[in-house]
């Protein structure tokens, strides 16, 4: 069964306005993918007018590649400098999915759905896990890559708290858009695309080390993570940079009592990336795909309908069958409570 | 009794194999006139208690940040007196040849900085690279203040001459990403002294302390262990996009202490996009990876550790560390790695061998031996 983590349906302003009320509706909306980097081509690998369609995405995923399950995950335009502006657009989008995708049935596959939160506002956020959390067709919460604080910080806290307590894993994704979020590194802003998509998940890597050191996992022990943009082997390198200052450093964090990388098994999944396991982008290694635990950590995600979109029937070739079974469908199905309860009958099993 | 200066050389013609290169020491100076005085005025005189050249503000550390046995004589800083360098560098650890980035504290005035770089070029070249220099085994970095790119030019044409200055020291700090192309004047000049640029993480006045995309760190582990590669990552991507190195061919540079294998998994998400991103970057070569052993080097210290040493040894193996790995021990600093001990065990002996001295004598062009000198104790050090 192939299970895909992260489809990033795009909600276009002339539905987005509808949804989000006044004053909001009637403001020049920020650009759905941002204005500072432009990705590739139109950024697409459908037409424009087929990113935020359902029948679409449902033909492409379900149809072709063979997908069971889609867990969706639009995003909401970066960080905004209004708390109720970025509240109200979250909110719209949660309602998109949940009207737009979540409702109707497809032969060959379901969509879930991920509730969004907006992170600069704590109440606003725990209202919208209130809003959507018993709903079974959302599997998981989601928030942008950059805030304005280390997801660690005690900010957080009670959002991190209402999504364990439900059973939803936390999906940290890029939201493209930068907003008024902190430059994409702590030099500067890069000049092009490519140097900001290259270095995206050296921020996940300073999330997941925030959670960490900050002692988030020790409290919150059903608490789970999901990292849509780093890679298990920048995070295993990483982290054991991270476990030899714990080793010298924990009098500042005796919180943490154990390796900072035993908390990733129990805690944090990485979605898989087209590079995994190469030391040149292309040329699977042996060495690397088993000191990064790709296999425990990694989990399948194909970003339809993004410019890099990952086809599941290719993405992993050449990898080892187990570990590529793991990666496509089980991981997801072992890591996210709600997910196999989801999942209507007959895509169950008859597919695995 | 210790002095400031050792004895005169041994005389020796005796030579040995060089097997160990140190690719960051960081030595410095007993007392601040020491170095001050050959900072130019009018900016000496304005270096006053808060403009000073050795203070900033950083995370708190709840260790001393120098190995304790490297502090000889009471009050006077470690990494600061010759015997006891030579002692603890090079008859215990047994390094050959030693690089020595003693970094240049800026501030946040870029005319200050300059002249605090040319003090401490002065001072260098005057100490450690001159009576210090016992056998030769030390070669020098010449700091450039990268705030001031016109003033960094002008140092690298001070001192590119010296036989002992071997590289360019920065810091990790700007307001862009280095390959940005108001940089490119330091990297023409550099390019075409043929000489390397080393980037060592520092904390100066005017940086932003702890800053990530996503606010600042708020532990020392997190900090520590993370902030030296976040901001090198951004550079080393910039340089490799940028076309630094299709526009100056002998431009080369250095990340000093700030980890190894995270660029593999950086280089091949590069290099698996790199045909796509084509149009947008100036950068001519085929993929990314092709510029990397002409023109980017790594050093060890703080090696990376596993529970499972072996897992080191494999990622070691499996991303060119026979090439472009160096050798270091950050001496005197609390985390200095053993020359006997950091890599990993179960290590090729040829991979071993490059990474402890044969890369950075090719690197560097340093020689593949040196002089025998008596101990610390025995004779010629005081």
């Amino acid at each position: 069964m192939i299970i895909d983590a992260a489809v990033h349906p795009v909600l276009a302003d002339r539905e987005l306005r509808p949804l989000i009320g006044q004053p909001w509706a009637g403001t020049g909306l920020p650009h759905p993918l941002g204005v500072r980097y432009a990705p590739p081509g139109d950024g697409f690998v459908v037409p424009p007018d087929d990113a935020g369609n359902p029948a679409a995405a449902a033909a492409r995923l379900f149809g072709d590649c063979g997908i069971s399950a889609a867990i969706l995950s639009p995003l909401t335009r970066g960080l905004r400098p209004n708390p109720q502006e970025m509240a109200a657009i979250a909110r719209g989008t949660n309602e998109w999915v949940a009207d737009r995708w979540l409702t109707e049935r497809h032969p060959d596959g379901v969509f879930l759905g991920s509730i969004r939160l907006p992170v600069t506002d704590v109440a606003a956020s725990l209202k919208e896990l209130d809003r959507w959390g018993d709903d079974p067709r959302f599997v998981q919460v989601a928030v942008p890559l950059r805030a304005y604080l280390p997801y660690g910080d005690e900010f957080y806290f009670p959002i991190w708290q209402a999504a364990a307590e439900r059973n939803l894993p936390v999906l940290v994704v890029d939201d493209l858009a930068t907003g008024v979020a902190h430059n994409e590194t702590p030099v500067g802003p890069p000049r092009f695309f490519t140097e900001k998509h290259v270095l995206t998940p050296m921020t996940d890597v300073v999330q997941f080390a925030s959670l960490i050191t900050s002692g988030v996992f020790d409290r919150l022990p059903e608490l789970r993570f999901i990292f849509a943009d780093c890679g298990v082997d920048l995070a295993r390198f990483m982290v054991w940079k991270i476990e030899k200052d714990w080793r010298m450093g924990r009098v500042e964090i005796p919180w943490v009592e154990k390796l900072p990388g035993l908390y990733l098994p129990d805690h944090v999944r990485f979605l898989s990336q087209p590079e995994d396991g190469t030391a040149d982008g292309f040329t699977l290694n042996q060495d690397l795909i088993e000191v990064s635990d790709a296999a425990g950590l990694a989990m399948f995600g194909s970003r339809f309908p993004f410019w890099n979109f990952a086809d599941p029937r290719t993405a992993l070739s050449g990898w080892p069958d187990e570990t590529a079974q793991r990666i496509l469908g089980q991981n997801a199905l072992d890591f996210l409570p709600r997910l196999r309860a989801a999942l209507p009958d007959h895509t169950d099993s008859s597919r695995t | 009794m210790t002095t400031a200066t050792l004895g005169p050389g041994t005389g020796s013609q005796e030579r040995v194999d060089v097997n160990v290169v140190d690719c960051d020491v960081h030595l410095t100076h007993r007392h601040a006139d020491e170095m001050l005085q050959y900072v130019p005025e009018p900016w000496r005189s304005q270096l006053g208690a808060r403009r000073g050249t050795n203070k900033r503000e950083a995370y708190t550390q709840f260790w001393d940040p120098r190995r304790l046995d490297s502090y000889g004589t009471p009050g006077l800083p470690a990494g600061s007196e010759p015997d006891l360098v030579h002692r603890q560098l090079f008859d215990e650890a047994g390094v050959d040849l030693a690089m020595i980035l003693a970094q240049a504290r800026c501030t946040v005035d870029p005319e200050i900085n300059a002249a605090l770089c040319r003090g401490a070029n002065a001072w260098l070249a005057n100490t450690w690279l001159a009576g210090w220099n016992l056998g030769d085994r030390f070669y020098g970095s010449i700091n450039v203040p990268m705030d001031n790119p016109d003033a960094a030019v002008r140092e690298i044409e001070e001192w590119a001459g010296h036989p002992k200055f071997k590289q360019i020291l920065i810091g990790h700090f700007s307001d862009r990403p280095l390959g940005y192309p108001g940089y490119d004047k330091v990297w023409e000049a550099a390019s075409r002294h043929r000489l390397p640029v080393a980037m060592h993480f520092s904390v100066n006045a005017g940086d932003p302390l702890g800053a990530t995309p996503t606010g600042r760190f708020q532990h020392h582990v997190d900090y520590h262990s993370i902030a030296f590669s976040l901001t090198y990552s951004a550079h080393f991507v910039s340089w490799l996009c940028s076309g630094a190195f299709d526009r100056y061919p002998n431009l080369q540079f250095v990340l000093v202490e700030g980890g190894f294998l995270w660029h593999r998994a950086l280089i091949s998400r590069l290099a698996r996009h790199w045909k796509t991103f084509q149009d947008e970057i100036p950068a001519a070569a085929a993929d990314p990876v092709s510029y990397l052993r002409d023109h980017i080097r790594f050093t060890t210290q703080p090696i990376e550790e596993s529970e499972d040493p072996s897992e080191v040894t494999r990622a070691l193996e499996a991303t060119d560390a026979e090439n472009i790995l160096m050798f270091s021990t950050d001496y005197p600093h609390f985390d200095f790695d053993d020359p006997k001990r950091a890599l990993p065990p179960g290590l090729d002996p040829v991979v071993r061998q490059r990474i402890m001295a044969g890369n950075a004598c090719d690197f560097y062009g340093l020689p593949r031996s040196r002089v025998v000198t008596p101990p610390v104790g025995q004779g010629s050090v005081a």
